[in-house]
């Protein structure tokens, strides 16, 4: 049935194309590079001056949020693509949300939480954080970016133990953190400025 | 030996339905890609599709004029730039062209 196998022909060349649209060519560091930033003042402000840390982090955090969301879009935008909400929006976007959301319910629907002290309450939550992360990253090292894939459970160790050092530990975890958000994109070989040749068959 | 003529019967109204613009895979790569996107430039596109400046240009012409797909024209760097979206008639017209087209693979693959 030549029909058939011409349409077999051209959905072949139809998805080649759209699978050329998913490859990434320019490098996103500049949004790690945002979150490694904040990660490094955010976390070793829990050491240096825990009261401010909390303020800090949330200003901070909706801060690089909008930031990265912009510098996600001028990217896309620059390869030529104006993307609309699109998937991997709805896991950053809707995942963070989700975790966000569980650490403000968590001392209101947990009683023994609620009668706990500020500093203990704090660290609690904080390690609590980091392993979602940790976990969060993880799944985005299975959709997006593979370097994730290490980080993810990196962070979770790192969220359990971090409450085991007696000095300077959450400083360890925000180099740690910020290290492995740029670590890979200084020796990651640059992308592709042009697109590959499709097979024309 | 009924099943084999009923299925060449499903697969010829599949290949009924199918609409003709969308049948030349530049036009039909061109409405997918732009379906999943709000907007993607011409260089893009012909990069994505492997295609000449001369045909792809024919091509989006033929889909502007049965209103498939939209063109706006901005300035990036002082250079124009030719952003081409999909039409609500175009998405529509997809989505009927990819349903004909299941019929017809679903058909031949039984």
């Amino acid at each position: 049935m030549t029909d058939t196998h011409q349409i077999q022909q051209d959905l072949n060349y139809v998805r080649q194309a759209v699978s050329r649209l998913d490859q990434p060519r320019r490098s996103r560091a500049g949004i790690y590079w945002i979150w490694a930033i904040y990660v490094l003042i955010a976390y070793p402000l829990k050491d240096f001056a825990p009261r401010a840390a909390g303020a800090f982090s949330s200003i901070g955090f909706f801060v690089c949020f909008a930031s990265s969301a912009y510098v996600g879009y001028r990217y896309k935008k620059s390869e030529g693509v104006k993307p609309v909400r699109d998937r991997s929006g709805l896991f950053w976007w809707g995942g963070t949300a989700l975790i966000v959301l569980c650490l403000i319910a968590m001392p209101e629907t947990m009683p023994a939480l609620r009668a706990t002290t500020y500093p203990l309450l704090s660290q609690f939550l904080g390690q609590l954080a980091v392993i979602m992360v940790g976990i969060f990253y993880f799944l985005g090292g299975v959709h997006y970016d593979r370097n994730f894939l290490w980080l993810g459970p990196i962070l979770c160790a790192c969220g359990l133990i971090v409450g085991l050092v007696p000095h300077y530990g959450w400083t360890a975890l925000g180099i740690v953190f910020a290290l492995g958000l740029i670590g890979p994109t200084l020796f990651a070989p640059r992308p592709p400025a042009e697109l590959p040749q499709i097979d024309a068959a | 030996m009924a099943r084999t003529t009923d299925n060449l019967n499903h697969a010829a109204s599949g290949l009924d339905q199918l609409d003709a613009l969308l049948q030349h895979r530049a036009r039909l790569g061109t409405m997918v890609l732009l379906s999943t996107n709000a907007g993607i430039n011409f260089s893009t596109l012909r990069a994505l599709l492997n295609e000449t400046d001369g045909n792809l240009g024919a091509q989006l012409r033929k889909l502007e004029e049965a209103e498939y797909i939209a063109v706006k024209k901005e300035f990036q760097d002082r250079k124009p730039v030719s952003w081409y979206s999909l039409t609500t008639i175009g998405r529509r017209a997809l989505k009927a062209h990819l349903a004909a087209l299941e019929t017809v693979v679903r058909s031949a693959n039984v």
